[in-house]
């Protein structure tokens, strides 16, 4: 259930920042953008925001995701995620 | 699990197609054609046919998101549909043999 979340398109979803290592991130909200391997692009109130994903805790859509366990480009994310 | 993939690969073409066309409405051409190379690599990827639905939205050459009468020509030439990105110039046409074919048979009738 979870893992099949991880494998869905992450673009035009809804995010918040729960966690990060960076304290000024905390709290983001936004929409997802775009997606690289190392980043997502958040749009926050008309702002570009690109945030690594390894260093954060992300609340998409409601599901709590830890950056780490999506640090693929966006297409391995369907194969490489165990 | 390989067709388990392959589904996934799909829903997520169809959700990218989805996010492009409310991107080309909002004029963000850029974001919209994004997408769609997103879109195209896990086509390629996974081995999914690219729907025919969408076949026609993106130019052949340079990937952009194509919205006729905005960023390309759409012209009936020569038993043809031409279409010309206006982006990068590539002229796509798209024969429509079928069509044709029909039309005579019914005429033949009348």
């Amino acid at each position: 259930m979870t893992k099949n979340f991880l494998k869905r398109e992450f673009i035009g979803l809804r995010v918040r920042i729960i966690e990060a290592t960076d304290k000024s991130l905390v709290g983001l909200q936004g929409e997802i953008i775009d997606e690289t391997k190392n980043m997502l692009i958040i749009e926050s109130q008309g702002k570009i925001k690109k945030v690594a994903k390894d260093i954060a805790k992300f609340e998409i859509e409601g599901m709590i995701v830890d950056g780490k366990k999506i640090k693929y480009r966006p297409e391995d994310r369907i194969r490489k995620i165990k | 699990m390989r067709r388990e993939r392959k589904r996934i690969a799909l829903q997520r073409i169809h959700h990218l197609f989805r996010q492009a066309e409310r991107r080309a409405y909002e004029n963000r051409l850029d974001l919209a054609t994004r997408y769609v190379v997103l879109a195209r690599k896990l086509a390629m990827r996974y081995l999914v046919r690219m729907p025919r639905e969408y076949k026609r939205r993106f130019c052949k050459n340079c990937y952009f998101y194509l919205v006729p009468g905005k960023n390309c020509r759409v012209r009936l030439k020569k038993h043809k549909v031409v279409v010309t990105c206006l982006n990068c110039g590539e002229i796509m046409r798209y024969p429509y043999l079928r069509e044709i074919k029909e039309r005579r048979r019914n005429a033949g009738k009348d």
